[in-house]
């Protein structure tokens, strides 16, 4: 064999993958060429060396002590530990879990948007009900139109024709006392209707209570306060100032015009602006629920105009 | 016989059996622990190793295929535990080297008589030498030339190609024949 070669095969000589019958012609050739004989030792020796490599010793004492170590952390392994009884079941729970979630969530969705619904149908009810109110009055007051109308012509007719026909004299009568309680009707529902409507605000400061509770309710109902309404200390305190004004004008220590005087400077005050700001707040909401009506009223007033400007 | 044995002993552990596996514990706790601690170089970490390794053995027993070689499938255990406390601690091999001749340091060297001494120094030499190898290297040459570890078992140990084995043993054994050429010419 020639050196070339048998440094080829040192390699796979010193990596235990020649075949026998390479390896034997490699350790003749070594026999015989002193030069390839110290390549191959000087790498045969590295491996040698590095199994003399030093590695310190434990003492006896941790010999013995690795299988009882190791005998306790086996038991804790086969121990069901808090951790396992949770992450076991979980593949199982986990779809479940998500089930639970998912109508939670749908849950309170559904509870929140029907809350909505209903607070929109409530305040669409509302505004239905002001519209049809509305719809009522001005069909009434049509009717009492027309219904006066024919009356005055009739009113109108000579004594003799209804003297001759003393049942058209009656149904005059009647018509009479019809137009006079559709007067009446449209009196009422005149005064209803100022009722329903905002009334002034500017008389907040004035109530014509009597007693400073009752004043100071009145004022809270017109702010829109509950009975549990947290007010700040400077409105509260203002509020009562009021209701005490108003007590002692109806006790006669104070004049209206005295009176007056006070309320202005107690609007001026950071209290008196509070409630002046609430006030404001609380008329918006009025606005707000009286709206519908007026453009109801708007809406149906807009026709009858239009043929009253053709007539 | 100790193959028919060892066989015997793992299919007990297979079924369960605590007794066996403490034996299995036995045979092989210096073979785990002298390896671990030839990548960590300290020995907590290499108690840290071995606990860990054979509590994995333990778990994964029953995956242990009967035509397979145990130890090689136990050193892969070993080494990737192995790799992952290094990845871990980042601990660098020359790091632990420095931290091996500190503790040699320690011993008064007056108290030893010469010929331990040189021994004690060329073993300090080799150490120098292997610890300065890259740990791919370093398990190289440990398992194929310490452990008497074949080529394939080797292969599959360090979870790589045989080629890539051999290329490993090639760089090292030249690396140390450099390191350590005064050792080798004496």
């Amino acid at each position: 064999m020639e050196c070339r070669k048998a440094l080829k095969m040192r390699d796979d000589y010193l990596n235990r993958t020649l075949s026998l019958q390479k390896r034997r012609l490699v350790e003749e050739h070594l026999k015989e060429c002193e030069r390839c004989t110290e390549e191959y030792n000087a790498l045969m020796e590295v491996g040698r060396l590095a199994k003399e490599q030093e590695i310190k010793q434990p003492p006896q004492e941790y010999w013995e002590s690795v299988v009882p170590i190791l005998r306790r952390r086996m038991s804790e392994e086969e121990q069901p530990s808090p951790g396992l009884l949770f992450k076991r079941p979980l593949p199982i729970l986990a779809p479940a879990l998500g089930l639970a979630i998912i109508f939670l969530i749908g849950g309170a969705l559904f509870f929140f948007n029907t809350n909505t619904f209903k607070e929109v149908e409530v305040a669409e009810d509302r505004g239905q009900r002001t519209e049809d109110r509305g719809q009522r009055t001005e069909d009434r007051g049509q009717k009492t139109a027309v219904i006066s109308h024919q009356s005055s012509v009739i009113s109108q007719q000579p004594a003799e024709e209804t003297k001759d026909y003393g049942l058209k004299k009656d149904r005059g009568q009647r018509t009479e006392d019809r137009r006079q309680r559709t007067e009446d009707r449209g009196q009422k529902t005149e005064d209803r209707r100022q009722k329903t409507e905002a009334p002034d605000r500017r008389d907040i400061l004035v109530p014509h209570q009597s007693t400073e509770e009752e004043v100071l309710a009145e004022i809270k109902g017109r702010l829109k306060l509950s009975e549990s309404a947290s007010i700040p200390e400077k409105p509260k305190e203002t509020m009562n100032k009021i209701a005490r004004l108003v007590s002692e004008v109806k006790a006669g220590k104070l004049t209206e015009e005295e009176a007056k005087k006070i309320r202005s400077k107690l609007e001026e005050t950071d209290g008196g602006r509070w409630i002046a700001r609430r006030e404001l707040e609380a008329e918006k909401e009025r606005q707000v629920a009286m709206g519908q009506r007026e453009i109801t009223h708007q809406q149906l007033r807009c026709p009858v105009e239009e043929e009253e400007v053709k007539e | 016989m100790r193959e028919t044995n060892e066989s015997a002993l793992i299919a007990r552990c297979q079924k369960g059996d605590r007794l066996a596996f403490e034996e299995l514990i036995r045979r092989y706790m210096d073979k785990v622990y002298y390896l671990a601690y030839s990548v960590v170089k300290n020995h907590q970490d290499a108690d840290d190793i071995l606990q860990e390794s054979f509590i994995r053995v333990y778990k994964s027993i029953k995956k242990f295929k009967e035509r397979e070689r145990f130890y090689p499938w136990l050193y892969r255990i070993v080494v990737n535990q192995a790799k992952s406390y290094l990845k871990k601690r980042e601990q660098s091999f020359h790091y632990s080297s420095e931290e091996r001749m500190v503790e040699s340091a320690e011993v008064d060297e007056r108290d030893i008589p010469v010929d331990i001494l040189e021994e004690k120094e060329l073993r300090q030499k080799i150490n120098k030498a292997v610890d300065s190898l890259p740990p791919q290297q370093r398990l190289a040459i440990r398992l194929f030339e310490v452990e008497g570890l074949s080529m394939k078992e080797t292969a599959e140990v360090l979870n790589c190609r045989v080629g890539t084995v051999k290329s490993h043993l090639h760089r090292a054994r030249w690396a140390l024949r450099e390191k350590l050429k005064d050792v080798t010419k004496r």
